[in-house]
């Protein structure tokens, strides 16, 4: 079936195709038409106008098919493209019909409307292939000379992906980014990789450092297709030329600034870098992949150096230049690099020298044994959106999973799992062996469950555990030796394990990067607390009209005695606790919701006081 | 008849699924019955797609695992089509809120005003008030005498220069390294009803889904045997306010989404075994059978209510054994009890109820939320204060600790906000032992803990009166706001077309607090 679904998909994307159909077809007719009636010729025959009619069908519904794929967001054009197609189809369709029955007058009237409409089809449809403004644009920039820059081949929109830049470390690369750097580029720059870093100033250029970057990041938005803001960074005139709001690279004129430097501080090439990400401002904006804090750190250093388009900068001692930029191809991790969230993604396993990032498995998790997870009601999902590590908790079915279960479940998934949850299961330490070969687990959350020490051992040295609860199990201070091996760890729940106090402050002594909650650690101590209070006060004055209170205003208590015994709404005896000050009287009520009725009408109730 | 107003939530469905009908119709033409399987397999992402009007959600939960076929045809989880899932790396998996029904006094909890003690029954100055509105029951009084607290007020250590916490949360303040204590909040509404609301929903009109709803579309659930969303609620000891169904309700999310109540009785759920004679296998059959009936009412309606209806009686038939092992406390040990609080043993209580919270927690739902009523203190405040703040101090506090150590609190957000705050003048007689608080929307008090907030830290400065915010506001769209933040959500991202419009729980407002997160 899915073959048809596929078929589908073919038919959608033969829209550019068959949308020529209709145009050069209604356009001629109408050409023809225009002649005849000059003439005063006979009209053209039925199965021209039968085809033409079609032909508008085909090519609106192929347009609508096409509309389903991912990537054709609804937008200005698109909604009218998509309108102003149907009304083709539709006057077309009319012409026909009209044409059909012999009504040549309406004929041609319908024709005209449907070659009208078509013109402005068209010209939307245009622009979302070849950007907005395709059209006027020779007209646009006919005063500026038509230049990119040759110095910098990889900023031009369609250079391969990766050109210039090659780097094996980076683990999360995608399976192609690499196979096309693996194919070999001849033209391939040695300087910056193959090669450790020497302690010299490092140097960059932004051919090979910064154009793949703004490449990546900001053509999409600011290059040939789509100009947002009137700005290009598609070559280096357009990016000096800057946008709406002026240049984005503002160099010094003398006086603070000596000619030939940058103004960083007005250049809003790094400056909207900087605004809060949820700004307006904001570039990139929120939703789309941010720029990591070494590239940012790089436009700074570029900018400094007087913002060379050629030849090399100095990036000063000990600096790193950051991992090549690669261009997003899953959306889901647009928001992967997110300012804050980015720092804690990558905090548990980056803090210390010696810890190991957890491995993201470079294929996603076999589908046959996720639907084995939730079909057993256990929980999966990527431990953060984008991921192929998962986070897999055994809540539901707890009760029911032993190690043989688990065993079979976890399998398949060994390199996935990034955080597992097995509390509350009837495991025992024999899937501790399984556990030990998950090369992406992060955290281990194996509370109240039968594990012991020996179990535990088989964890020993697993490079990427970070977080261990070990709470409510077997285990007691043997356990010190496998916890001591584990590079990354570093916090440790243990509370009502087996655990003697000593051993818990031994355990603590040899590891205190680690923090270790053992249920002991809540409690706070009391910095100050207040004695016995005294309220003082002025006497107040009300509409001029003085109160007599004692000091303290204790005695005031007396004088606030409601100066009714019943109350005015219930004619219930009255609770003085009940009692509101209304024009200078105390008026007592029975309970708490009586004065809400009387502030409703006081009037009403009035008669019913003493005076 | 059917509706052909737009703004009918059936028929603007339908006109949004026009389109997919298209490919149904034009498939079934070609024979093959090609339609309905197109429709399964696209369904899923055409939800998503519908949901995400405003931007693309395309960090969908199916996506990101990448091979993992529809989800939602599996029988564990027929919400798996509509999951959302976080944007962005979650800190919190899970929330836990303390809504304190009726708006606790502020200034006799946690806004430390010691300078009020020297102002005792003075008249507040006019230039404090402003001209502000007062609700019915003060707005007849000739004079609005201040009332300083009449509780001591303790420092805790936190992770800045202390916390000051009344006299009446000792154990509250055994825990204020973990507290973030937010003393500048406002809201607009000055009403119960409108106030929880708001607070809910982000909306003083009701209609919306509510917070829970929102985590439980957006993050679905973590433990297919129970509901999301949970609700639990207290007996107060003063006066009580109704508190709505609603506020829980799922507005125009699918109905699956509302929260889920458990009864305050010695029954949680009500008729959990089946009648004498029905076997749990008759009661699958006979779910089988109505299920099936359902699947084709709505590949006839699209009515998303029939698939709610679908998944509500697999929830429940799930819960039959998935409840009582939930509510039985016995695997409890008395230490544990008995951090709780006497209170513990008694059904319904707040202490039993957080006991079940962190039960829940553990067994991954998504939003435990329990509501403790009582807190409308317009008149004897102290003794009612007293009562009320006794009922929650040590469960509270005991929840963050049991949290903790059983290594949730990381990754739980406890919460703790009432609705507003409440006035310093006193409403009604003010003597040295006894006053009322009216209502007061323009500071207050709560408090969050866990779950990626900064913990020990207090937040936001109020005036010598606490009437008004001198310092740092935070507003109930930027609290939801941060509070999805945490839970892995860009809160403008989170959304779903709703009668026309892409309805989100900030609506229009909302920003990101950094300074609250940790």
């Amino acid at each position: 079936m899915d073959f048809f679904v596929d078929l589908f998909a073919v038919f959608g994307r033969a829209h550019p195709l068959l949308l020529h159909m209709p145009i050069g077809m209604l356009v001629g007719l109408g050409l023809v038409e225009l002649i005849a009636v000059k003439r005063g010729h006979a009209p053209i025959g039925r199965l021209f106008v039968f085809i033409a009619a079609c032909s508008a069908i085909f090519a609106v519904a192929s347009g609508l098919v096409l509309h389903e794929e991912p990537g054709y967001e609804s937008s200005f054009g698109l909604e009218w493209h998509e309108y102003l197609g149907i009304a083709t189809a539709a006057f077309a369709c009319v012409c026909f019909v009209m044409r059909f029955i012999g009504a040549i007058k309406f004929y041609r009237i319908f024709l005209l409307l449907s070659v009208l409409v078509m013109i402005p089809t068209g010209h939307f449809g245009a622009e979302m292939t070849h950007g907005k403004g395709f059209l006027w644009e020779p007209f646009e920039t006919s005063d500026e000379p038509e230049y990119v820059s040759p110095v910098i081949p990889s900023l031009a929109g369609n250079g391969g992906a990766g050109d210039g830049t090659t780097d094996s470390t980076d683990s999360t690369g995608s399976a192609d980014s690499t196979g096309s750097t693996d194919s070999g580029n001849p033209n391939k720059p040695t300087a910056e990789d193959d090669q450790p870093p020497i302690p010299q100033p490092v140097m960059a250029s932004f051919e090979q450092h910064l154009a793949p970057m703004i490449k990546a990041r900001c053509q999409k938005c600011h290059g040939e297709r789509k100009s947002k803001g009137d700005l290009r960074m598609d070559s280096v005139d357009a990016i000096l030329a800057g946008g709406e709001n002026g240049e984005i690279i503002m160099f010094g004129m003398g006086i603070d600034y000596p000619e030939g430097s940058v103004i960083i501080e007005e250049s809003e090439i790094y400056q909207r870098l900087l605004l809060p990400l949820d700004d307006d401002d904001h570039m990139p904006p929120e939703s789309k992949t941010q720029l990591t804090e070494s590239e940012i750190e790089l436009i700074r250093l570029w900018l400094e150096a007087g913002a060379p388009f050629e030849g090399e900068f100095e990036l000063g001692v000990g600096k790193q230049l950051p991992p090549p930029t690669v261009e997003d191809k899953a959306p889901a991790k647009a928001t992967e690099s997110t300012s804050k969230a980015e720092g804690e993604a990558t905090s548990a396993g980056s803090e210390d020298s010696h810890s190991a990032p957890p491995i993201e498995p470079a294929q996603p998790a076999p589908a046959e044994a996720l639907l084995a997870l939730t079909e057993a009601l256990i929980h999966v999902q990527p431990v953060e959106p984008g991921s192929t590590r998962l986070w897999i908790d055994f809540a539901a079915p707890a009760a029911t999973i032993d190690d043989a279960q688990a065993h079979a479940l976890l399998e398949p998934l060994k390199k996935h799992v990034g955080e597992l949850s097995l509390s509350r299961t009837k495991i025992t330490d024999a899937s501790l062996t399984q556990i030990a070969a998950m090369p992406a687990l992060t955290r281990l959350d194996l509370r109240n469950t039968a594990i012991t020490d020996a179990g535990l051992a088989a964890l020993k040295d697993h490079q990427s555990l970070s977080e261990l609860v070990l709470s409510q199990t077997l285990v007691t201070d043997e356990a010190a030796d496998t916890l001591l091996s584990l590079p990354s760890l570093k916090r440790l729940w243990v509370w009502d394990a087996k655990m003697t106090a000593e051993g818990l402050v031994a355990l603590r002594k040899s590891m205190p990067h680690v923090h270790i909650d053992a249920g002991d650690l809540s409690n706070t101590e009391v910095l100050e607390a207040e004695g016995d209070l005294v309220f003082t006060g002025d006497a107040p004055s009300v509409d001029g009209v003085t109160e007599t209170e004692g000091e303290p205003v204790l005695a005031d208590a007396a004088s606030l005695k409601p100066i009714n015994t019943v109350c005015p709404v219930s004619d219930k005896p009255v609770d003085p606790k009940y009692s509101v000050v209304y024009e200078g009287r105390v008026i007592g009520f029975c309970c708490q919701n009586c004065p809400k009725t009387f502030w409703d009408d006081p009037e009403a109730f009035l008669a019913k006081l003493p005076k | 008849m059917e509706s052909q107003n737009p703004l009918d939530p059936l028929r603007e469905r339908e006109l949004l699924m026009t389109r997919r009908r298209f490919f149904g119709k034009a498939a079934s033409t070609l024979g093959a019955g090609f339609g309905a399987l197109a429709m399964n397999s696209l369904l899923g992402k055409e939800l998503g797609a519908m949901a995400g009007g405003m931007g693309g959600f395309g960090g969908g939960m199916t996506d990101g695992l990448g091979g993992l076929p529809n989800l939602g045809t599996s029988p564990a989880d027929a919400v798996g089509e509509r999951l959302v899932g976080p944007h962005f790396k979650p800190k919190a998996k899970r929330v836990i809120y303390l809504h304190m029904e009726g708006a606790p006094s502020q200034l006799d909890l946690y806004d430390y005003k010691p300078g009020l003690r020297a102002r005792f029954n003075q008249d507040l100055p006019d230039s404090i008030r402003d001209g502000q509105r007062l609700t019915g029951m003060t707005s007849g009084q000739t004079r609005f005498p201040i009332a300083p607290s009449i509780f001591k007020f303790s420092r805790y250590k936190n992770n800045q220069d202390g916390l000051w916490l009344s006299e009446l949360l000792p154990h509250t303040g055994s825990v204020a390294k973990e507290i973030c204590m937010i003393n500048s909040m406002h809201t607009e509404a000055i009403n119960h009803e409108p106030g929880i609301t708001f607070f809910q929903t982000g909306n003083q009109q009701p209609g919306r889904p509510s917070f829970g709803s929102w985590m439980s579309y957006g993050l679905g659930s973590a433990n297919a045997n129970l509901p999301a969303f949970v609700v639990m609620i207290t007996q107060g000891i003063g006066n009580m306010q109704a508190l709505s169904q609603r506020f829980w309700g799922s507005g125009f999310l699918p109905s699956e989404h509302q929260g889920c109540k458990l009864r305050s009785g010695l029954d949680p759920v009500l008729y959990l075994r089946n009648p004498e004679g029905v076997s749990r296998q008759d009661r699958r059959r006979m779910l089988d059978l109505v299920g099936d009936l359902n699947e084709k009412e709505y590949e006839r309606s699209f009515d998303p209510e029939v698939q709610s209806r679908i998944s509500q009686y697999e929830m429940a038939y799930r819960m039959q054994m998935s409840v009582p092992e939930l509510t039985d406390f016995s695997d409890e040990d008395e230490a544990t009890l008995a951090m709780y609080g006497p209170d513990v043993h008694k059904p319904g209580s707040f202490a039993a109820n957080c006991l079940m919270a962190r039960r829940l927690a553990e067994r991954g739902v998504r939003f435990i939320q329990l509501y403790m009523r009582g807190w409308d203190q317009h008149g004897n405040l102290p003794n009612e204060m007293r009562a009320q703040a006794g009922a929650i101090d040590q469960p509270q506090a005991a929840l963050i600790k049991d949290l903790k150590r059983r290594g949730l609190l990381d990754d739980t957000l406890v919460l703790s906000a009432g609705e507003f705050g409440r006035t310093v003048y006193s409403q009604g007689t003010l003597t040295t032992e006894n006053y009322g608080r009216d209502h007061h929307p323009r500071c207050f008090s709560v408090w969050a803990a866990g779950g990626g907030m900064n913990p020990g830290i207090t937040y936001g400065k109020t005036d010598d009166f606490s009437y008004n915010i001198v310092e740092n506001p935070v507003d109930v769209p930027d609290l939801h706001a941060t509070l999805l933040h945490c839970l892995g959500f860009n809160h403008e991202r989170l959304g779903y077309r709703s009668q026309g419009r892409d309805m989100r729980l900030t609506d229009v407002g909302g920003h990101v607090n950094q300074s609250l997160l940790a």
